[in-house]
């Protein structure tokens, strides 16, 4: 669980110096933000028990992305077959 | 299996490379990266917006290429770079929003499984990257990985 969502980004100046931070990726709406500093407000979902952003924390429902994705991919197929 | 795809934008608000699924199956974005080619205008940051679409808009195609070459081609997603026409972006969905010096590069890398972008399997809907601001950059290239 120490990895969930765990991502990283990398920037590379013009003289080769490298600055890395570490990212999370939301459970529920599939978006990247930097990784919140030890005094930062933190979203977490105790349902799915994954980091969240904090507007979908402040959501206070626990909605995960492929849920959602299973839910788009009937509506699309839905719409297939009705024509 | 892992796929590699390179897009390039000259332009500002045009898309530099299109990920477009099929309704086979969901394919997961791993790692982009930002970079400039050709010679620096200004010293100022360009930037480029990850989003959803759901129509794809008009690129010239783009072949992904399996990182193994023994792996076959992709079916669960195409691609498309330099877009003359713009996809239906999702209204108020930015993935990921990234001002980069055109003397650097940007990388971005999941770590974890579920850290990856997720393509919906619903065709002709995807990820693009938008190159919302072109700065001092020339060309911006983009290079991803995806995992189907």
């Amino acid at each position: 669980m120490a990895n969930a969502g765990l991502g990283y980004s990398e920037i590379t100046d013009q003289y080769g110096s490298v600055q890395v931070r570490e990212t999370l990726t939301c459970a529920h709406c599939n978006r990247i933000y930097p990784k919140p500093g030890t005094h930062d407000p933190v979203g977490f979902c105790h349902m799915c028990f994954k980091p969240v952003c904090l507007a979908c924390g402040a959501k206070d429902k626990c909605d995960p992305f492929e849920r959602k994705l299973d839910r788009l991919e009937a509506r699309s197929k839905l719409r297939a077959a009705v024509g | 299996m892992i796929y590699a795809a390179q897009g390039s934008q000259t332009v500002t608000a045009k898309t530099a490379l299109t990920l477009i699924s099929t309704a086979n199956g969901r394919s997961r974005l791993l790692e982009f990266i930002y970079s400039n080619v050709g010679a620096i205008t200004v010293d100022s940051q360009y930037e480029v917006q990850l989003k959803r679409f759901t129509a794809a808009g008009t690129t010239t195609a783009v072949t992904p290429s399996p990182t193994d070459p023994s792996d076959p081609a992709a079916t669960l997603f195409t691609a498309g770079s330099n877009a003359s026409a713009e996809p239906t972006y999702t209204a108020g969905v930015i993935i990921n929003d990234t001002g980069v010096n055109p003397r650097g590069v940007f990388r971005w890398t999941a770590y974890a499984p579920d850290a990856e972008v997720i393509l919906a399997a619903v065709a002709a809907s995807g990820l693009g990257f938008l190159v919302a601001t072109l700065g001092g950059a020339t060309q911006v290239i983009v290079d991803v990985k995806v995992r189907q």
